[in-house]
């Protein structure tokens, strides 16, 4: 060995370094016998004696919780399905079901994807067309009728009601409505989209014909 | 009256929601619209925003002075039948108070809120934006909070549970800003035996209804609340004496907490009470992955590698949970093997 002063050194060097800083104790788990039905019903009966929220003023008035609820999505809309995809759209919104399109609604197949209505509608807008509406229509102040909506009956299409592009529930017209001269002005005249006579984008044409 | 919505924390946290969720799960996000509004006037329209993991967007829909719900949703069509998961909820209004709740337990290891039969519950409500004007609505001036409970029953784990059938145990009104930090020492749920109690308590903050808007909540959390676990050791008595090999065991255990471990441990001398640790029972050691409690018969056929001396000896069923390490059983017996040979021994000669 040509320089045993050197491999001293390196043996040595680990142990010259700082002391190794000792790591904080961990905290000590609880222990504890596990608790039992006699020891916990002593202690509800203590802790029962003071309410968490004893300084608050209790409500009176009639549970209204029910109409608050926000229920199942799947409830409050239908199912558009076709060519292995489904969309939801809410209830009330698809407005004109020709008998040819009914069993493409309702009726999801196990493992057709859902896509959002964009992409949807963008795959099936030979046979589908859509209306847009205004508020007061969709709270069913105002019809939704007109030249428009005669095209689309003879189109053939299903037609679903949109605002600003989205799908939207429009009640059904009520009865004896006395519409406001604001609703009255906020009312538009339905636009339609124009029956599609080309082929649907990005589809081929077997595939996607009625 | 046009307000802009961002979906952005909703999204995120669908994200969140997401990766954590089953890798073939095919989800597609959306945000419905609901228009509320008195309910004589009829059904709220209802609008759908289709919605990217992270972005955001203005709402289709103007706001109503009623008001509108926002509901994020995503739906999983992977299976036979289409899952739908709510993932959250805001309701945006002319006059809305804000607010908050958060659970505290001290299993921090889960993303739903989860105790024991046993420990605390900590729910901290923030509110903000309350009204105190004289000519303010009585809805812009408090808030409503509830305080649900719902037993799973005898062995149940909440699955298709009807949260509809939730007992009310407190509806109190709230009338200041600030944070309200509340204290349950115990659950609430009611059991006919109080260590074995299994279900849910849930808290949420109401705006209140008026002529404008009904009754919609704020903000929403539930605890699930699971039993306390006991066990047995068979196969060795109180005060026995082992003169030769070990006796076969049979360790039992019930209710194993969520993700909680369970052991068998023996040490010298007579039972201690100050958490000692002694030497683990070979084969004794069981770990629960699941999110439920869980049962475990347990075989030990041979322990007597860790008795290593004469005396006396305690054996502990200990389990190691977020909140400490809780004794289910123990047996203290004695060890005499100490070999006597009976014998004459005699010379001739």
């Amino acid at each position: 060995m040509k320089n045993p002063a050197i491999l001293f050194l390196l043996l040595v060097h680990p142990l010259m370094g700082e002391p190794a800083q000792p790591k904080p104790a961990e905290p000590k788990p609880a222990f504890r016998d596990a608790a039992t039905n006699e020891t916990l019903t002593a202690k509800f009966r203590e802790v029962s004696k003071k309410d968490p929220v004893a300084k608050f003023e209790k409500y009176k008035g009639e549970d209204l919780s029910a109409q608050s609820k926000v229920g199942s999505l799947l409830a409050r809309s239908e199912l558009i399905t076709f060519n292995g995809n489904t969309t939801l759209v809410p209830k009330n919104a698809i407005i004109r079901i020709p008998e040819k399109y009914k069993s493409r609604v309702n009726n999801h197949k196990p493992g057709s994807k859902i896509l959002n209505w964009a992409d949807f509608y963008r795959l099936n807008r030979g046979w589908i067309n859509t209306i847009e509406v205004s508020f007061s229509q969709a709270k069913g102040l105002v019809t939704v009728s007109g030249k428009e909506m005669d095209v689309l009956d003879e189109s053939g299409n299903l037609v679903v009601a949109v605002l600003k592009n989205s799908p939207v529930s429009v009640n059904p017209l009520k009865e004896n409505t006395e519409t406001t001269e604001k609703e009255k002005l906020e009312t538009t005249k339905p636009e339609a989209t124009k029956p599609e006579t080309t082929k649907p984008e990005g589809t081929k044409t077997e595939g996607t014909k009625p | 009256m046009k307000l802009k919505f961002t979906s952005k924390w909703m999204a995120v946290l669908a994200t969140a929601c997401l990766t954590s969720a089953q890798v073939n799960a095919q989800y597609t996000n959306l945000i419905r619209q609901v228009q509320l509004g008195n309910i004589a006037a009829g059904d709220p329209v209802q609008t759908d925003v289709s919605v990217l993991p992270v972005g955001q967007q203005a709402s289709p829909e103007l706001i109503n002075d009623t008001g509108a719900r926002f509901e994020l949703w995503t739906m999983d069509s992977s299976g036979a039948e289409i899952e739908e998961l709510l993932i959250d909820t805001r309701y945006v209004g002319v006059y809305v108070p804000l607010a908050d709740v958060t659970i505290r337990t001290e299993d921090t290891n889960s993303a739903v809120p989860r105790t024991r039969a046993d420990r605390p519950i900590y729910v901290d409500l923030t509110i903000s934006a309350l009204r105190s004007g004289v000519d303010d609505p009585a809805a812009s001036k408090s808030v409503k909070f509830k305080h649900h409970i719902q037993s799973y029953g005898d062995g149940g784990t909440g699955v298709g549970l009807d949260t509809d059938l939730a007992t009310t145990l407190s509806e109190v009104m709230i009338n200041e800003n600030g944070v309200q930090n509340l204290t349950y020492e115990l659950t609430s749920i009611a059991g006919e035996d109080r260590s074995k109690i299994r279900g849910e308590e849930r808290f949420s903050i109401f705006a209140l209804d008026d002529y404008q808007a009904v009754e919609h909540q704020l903000a929403s959390q539930t605890v699930q609340v699971w039993p306390v676990a006991d066990g047995t050791i068979s196969g060795i008595e109180n005060g026995d004496t082992i003169e030769f090999s070990t006796p076969p065991l049979t360790l039992a255990i019930n209710d194993i907490y969520p993700e909680a471990r369970v052991y068998a441990q023996v040490y010298q001398g007579e039972k201690r009470d100050d958490g000692f640790v002694g030497e683990v029972v070979p084969g004794s050691g069981v770990a629960v992955n699941e999110a439920v409690p869980q049962n475990r018969l347990l075989t030990i056929p041979d322990w007597d590698s860790v008795i290593t001396a004469n005396g006396a000896w305690t054996m502990e069923l200990l389990t190691v949970t977020p909140f400490g390490i809780d004794r289910l059983a123990w047996v203290s017996f004695n060890v005499d093997r100490t070999i006597s040979v009976r014998a004459s021994s005699t010379t001739s000669e």
